[in-house]
């Protein structure tokens, strides 16, 4: 046995039979080396290093969650009933993901924001002004969680409101107010709305609308979640409208926060889930247009032609107020309802909206164009109809067994596959599509479409509805049972084809499917992309080269079933799904932060402030924060605009960390991943500053009218006392610009939003006129000036008798006045004629004489009166010297 | 050489036409200027009709321009802002000695839009602004007596 004879001969024997039975052995082979490959498709993913710092986060918090003992076995998948233990349950899994390491310093009537989790802490932080009455003390100690303040605020001992409201958070990011102050409102007082008093109640939604609120977060897509601009839910008390709006239920404000009136939250879910979306939605266009460098996608040209809007506007002239109104030429069979045809603000909104809740009527009431555009660029390519989701789901479960089917083939694998006998086992494999291996992989299809069918019930609502409401979906859920069962098959069935006919080639794919997952993170290269001008044309080229240099350095693979490799691979991470699920994980992580976003901002505004006011500095152009519609000191605007570029670079320097052990498990975002985070930042700090300008702005106006109150009290008391009113007084507009000039001394040192001639027409022209109008100051002004104006004009009388006196002489001496001449009787005549047309020369001459004076600044409004009393005297003068 | 020639050359044409444009819009006074000396400057509007709001006014309109005449005499010209004016502030600051009076723009329908005035009554300017764009979207001169 040990010659070289022997060896020769039967190595010769082998090869001859290994030639003969190649495909089966390759495919004995293909099965070893895919059992083998599982392997690394098990290896967890945090240890690559090829991945996104938010890929990695997001495994390691699935991990805790998946750990977690509370995680909810049942699902909510009805509109109809939803139990405490199920919402809590719930909340806890979503406190888990948020979970980031860091403790928020600060407290809340008595509450230590330490004894809260981090995103519970965060809400709190980032909106005490909303929660509460505002006129109320309240006592939070005992509280360990968030819903035990909201609860005690509602008086709700179902606890329901408040888990409610902060399950609410968790899925948007917003926040529902619980407070007496609606953003805008015309009184600076809470509890004042609409010209009269509420009670705190009216101010809160019902428990109804909350569980309203719980079923539209679980059912908002991922663009209507988490957006930068948006802040706040307020309810408009019952028995009052929104105050400035003509007909509509409910209005978004420009700083992030939506109003709505009882009217618009019907218990009805479709019409509530379609009111309240809708202004959801409106942030959305403004987001979707920022990222396009548009302020708003309903406002870019491209919106207002494709839809034929045109805009009418006029001036009016006498009443100094704009008009405008917005027409369309689309039918109104092409409008999803009345307020859809407004304005393109509200018809995209409206849009939105019904693709989401009626998906049916969108469709129907829509131009394939733009139902096109929104379906792609807000729903990233999702459907919500029956057929829609039939599709989604059945292609999803398809992508997630050629994601899965490794490891299902290893599991038969090492079940039916006897490594001892391999030589006759490869020969039944290769002979037979029915062997236990084969039989072994079609068995667990089923449990496969269960996982699949869990998972989408898990990750979307209206998944879990189309599983379990058969009245809305029992046609579609059937069909995709049916389907689903049939694709798979086909899937085993191909493989096994592949297997006999393909062999060593479906063993390489398989190999490099395994490479191209463990090394290629899809999100890491849609970050890559992200400034590109066409990023999913980049972000396929990436994809593809990334893909194509794995399989170059596989030589022995057909280019024909290479590309059937590439389809099969890049079919696993289509663009829109990428781009999706990035977009979510990435608001996933940055929403811990939005605390420390917002104390940056008010760290910033502080400092700035302390700089104080400069009436004369120019404002700096371009400016990053425009300051909205409030007018902002020059000096603090321009010191609030320079720090902001470099606090956005600073927040997008962010990381979690986590406790394992006694080391830290870092996550800090790489430098194309921080201008990702930043086109987040940027939208949520400029609106943070909004928001703060927006407080700072009604509590200056509050502090000034109180200022000035005060300031009109003391300033009345002394100026009547003050001698220099009323001494030398020529006019009452002499006497107010010298209080303007007394009460400008008065003004308060620093005011940042109101400028200075505005609080001078505002507050210090209306003391003074105040002053000047009291009845005591009136009458001692009015003696002064009358007093003075006729010494005027006795002033300017004299300057009339003298120069009417030379021209009496003039006259005098050109016609004879002595009675003894013998020219009197002829010259009387004309005498009496000259010294009559003397008077208006003098006159004339008088009053240039008078503008001279010193005086006449005071009096030259009288200039007419002054003519007139002057031709009134003229009979009895000209007489006196005829 | 060539190519940066004419690209220099180009360019220049461009910003000379645009600023040409500018100048013609400049020189339109309301209370002065007529209906035909307008059409001199700006050539044929793209809509010439009378206004909805007004019936005793016409409108003519351009991409850039809007001008209302009463009587055959301009009485307001809207314009769209320059790049450094499309901000509120702006204006605010650069008018801050002057009388402001600063508005809210009614409707009678809700339009989800929320479209402020800033007044300068002394100027005879009219600023629109639109909060939810954060953005001036109209300038307009009107005709002071």
């Amino acid at each position: 046995m040990w010659s070289k004879k022997y060896w020769r001969v039967n190595s010769k024997i082998a090869w001859k039979k290994f030639q003969k039975h190649q495909h089966h052995l390759m495919g004995v082979v293909a099965i070893f080396a895919i059992a083998f490959a599982s392997h690394g498709l098990y290896k967890k993913l945090s240890d690559q290093s090829h991945l996104s710092t938010f890929t990695e986060w997001k495994v390691y918090q699935q991990n805790q969650t998946d750990r977690s003992p509370a995680s909810a076995n049942t699902m909510q998948c009805n509109l109809n009933y939803v139990g405490l233990a199920q919402v809590k349950a719930e909340i806890l899994a979503l406190e888990k993901k948020y979970d980031t390491g860091t403790v928020l310093e600060g407290e809340l009537y008595g509450l230590n924001f330490k004894n809260l989790k981090s995103i519970g802490s965060q809400l709190v932080a980032d909106n005490k002004h909303l929660i509460g009455d505002a006129t109320v003390e309240y006592n939070f100690d005992s509280c360990t969680d968030v819903p035990c303040i909201l609860n005690k605020i509602y008086q709700d001992e179902t606890q329901m409101s408040g888990n409610f409201i902060y399950y609410w958070y968790l899925k948007t990011g917003t926040m529902i107010s619980s407070t007496n102050i609606i953003p805008h409102q015309e009184s600076p007082k809470a509890g004042f709305y609409s010209g009269r008093k509420h009670n705190y109640e009216e101010f809160l939604f019902t428990k109804e609308e909350l569980q309203n609120f719980y079923f539209l977060a679980k059912s908002l897509p991922e663009k209507l979640t988490f957006i930068p601009i948006m802040k706040s839910l307020h309810k408009v008390p019952r028995a009052v409208r929104i105050e400035g709006a003509k007909t509509a239920c409910s209005v978004a404000l420009p700083n992030g926060q939506i109003l709505l009136e009882q009217r618009c939250l019907p218990q009805d879910h479709k019409s509530f889930f379609v009111n309240v979306t809708r202004e959801i939605a409106k942030y959305v266009d403004r987001q979707e247009g920022l990222k396009k460098n548009l302020s708003s996608i309903s406002s870019s040209k491209n919106w207002v032609e494709q839809s034929v809007w045109f805009k009418e506007s006029y001036f009016n002239s006498y009443n100094k107020q704009f008009q405008y109104r917005w027409k369309s030429d689309l039918g109104q069979e092409n409008f999803v309802d009345k307020r859809a045809m407004v304005s393109p603000v509200e018809q995209v909104s409206s849009l939105i909206a019904y693709y989401r809740f009626d998906p049916v009527k969108f469709t129907n009431n829509t131009p394939s164009d733009i139902a096109q555009w929104i379906q792609s660029e807000i729903f990233h390519n999702k459907s919500f109809d029956p057929s829609g989701l039939y599709s989604q789901y059945i292609n999803q479960a398809i992508d997630s067994w050629s994601y899965q089917e490794v490891g299902i083939w290893k599991d038969c694998i090492d079940e039916h596959i006897d490594m001892e006998n391999i030589t006759s086992t490869h020969r039944d494999i290769a002979s037979s599509l029915e062997h236990p291996l084969f039989k072994c992989v079609e068995s667990k299809v089923p449990a496969f479409i269960n996982y699949v069918k869990r998972n989408i019930s898990k990750e979307n609502f209206e998944g879990c509805q189309f599983f379990t409401d058969s009245n809305q979906y029992g046609h579609v859920s059937k069909k995709f049972d049916d389907s689903i069962q049939r694709h798979l098959v086909e899937k085993v069935l191909q493989r096994k084809t592949e297997i006999r006919k393909h062999g060593n080639e479906v063993l390489i794919g398989q190999q490099i499917k395994q490479t191209f997952i463990e090394s290629v993170d899809p999100h890491a290269v849609y970050i890559d992309c992200f400034s590109y001008p066409n990023k999913a044309r980049c972000y396929k080229e990436e994809m593809t080269t990334k893909l194509s240099s794995i399989i170059s350095s596989h030589s022995d693979i057909s280019e024909y079933y290479q590309g059937i490799v590439k389809e099969d691979i890049l079919g696993l991470f289509p663009f829109d799904n990428i781009k999706k699920d990035t977009n979510e994980m990435t608001k996933m992580f940055l929403a811990p932060y939005t605390a420390k976003l917002h104390q940056a901002a008010n760290k910033m505004w502080d400092s700035c402030k302390l700089e104080g006011i400069d009436h004369s500095e120019p404002l700096k152009l371009p400016m990053t924060f425009s300051g909205g519609r409030h007018f902002v000191n020059a000096k603090l605007i321009n010191c609030i605009n320079s720090s902001v570029k470099d606090e956005l670079f600073k927040l997008a320097e962010l990381k979690a960390f986590h406790k394992i052990g006694n080391d830290y498990v870092e996550f800090k975002l790489k430098d194309q991943e921080q201008i990702f985070a930043l086109s987040f930042l940027e939208g949520r700090l400029l609106q943070t500053l909004n928001n703060i300008l927006d407080r700072e702005y009604s509590s200056e106006r509050v502090r000034l009218e109180d200022y000035f109150n005060t300031t009109k009290t003391n300033a009345l008391a002394n100026f009547t006392k003050d001698k220099k009113y009323f001494t030398d007084i020529f006019s009452f507009d002499q006497v107010s610009n010298m209080c303007n000039d007394d009460i400008k001394k008065l003004y308060p040192e620093n005011y940042f939003y109101h400028s200075k001639s505005e609080v001078d027409n505002k507050y210090g022209r209306t003391i003074c006129s105040t002053f000047t109008g009291l009845p005591d100051v009136k009458q001692r002004l009015s003696a002064q000036v009358r007093d003075q104006w006729l010494k005027n004009r006795k002033v300017a009388k004299s300057y009339l008798e003298e120069n009417f006196q030379e021209y009496v002489d003039d006259c005098n001496d050109e016609y004879s006045s002595d009675r003894n001449s013998r020219r009197y009787s002829k010259d009387r005549r004309l005498r009496k004629i000259c010294i009559e047309e003397s008077y208006g020369q003098a006159l004339s001459d008088s009053i240039e004489m008078w503008r001279d004076h010193e005086h006449y600044d005071f009096f030259a409004q009288k200039e007419n009166e002054l003519v007139n009393y002057f031709y009134g005297q003229k009979s009895q003068i000209v007489r006196k010297s005829l | 050489m060539k190519i940066t020639k004419v690209v220099v050359i180009f360019t220049i044409l461009l910003i000379s036409t645009s600023c040409a444009r500018r100048f013609n819009v400049a020189r339109i006074v309301p209370g002065v200027t007529s209906t035909n000396q307008v059409i001199k400057y700006l050539n044929e509007p793209q809509y010439f009709d009378r206004s909805s709001f007004n019936g005793r006014e016409e409108v003519l309109i351009w991409d850039d321009v809007t001008v209302q005449t009463d009587d055959d005499t301009v009485t307001a010209v809207h314009r769209m802002p320059a790049s450094h004016e499309t901000s509120l502030q702006f204006w605010r600051q650069h008018y801050k000695k002057s009388t402001q009076n600063f508005s809210k723009v009614s409707s009678r329908i809700d339009s989800g839009e929320h479209i402020w005035q800033l007044n300068l009554p002394q100027h005879g300017i009219n600023v629109v602004y639109d909060e939810n764009l954060d953005q001036v979207i109209k300038v307009i001169y009107y005709y002071v007596e």
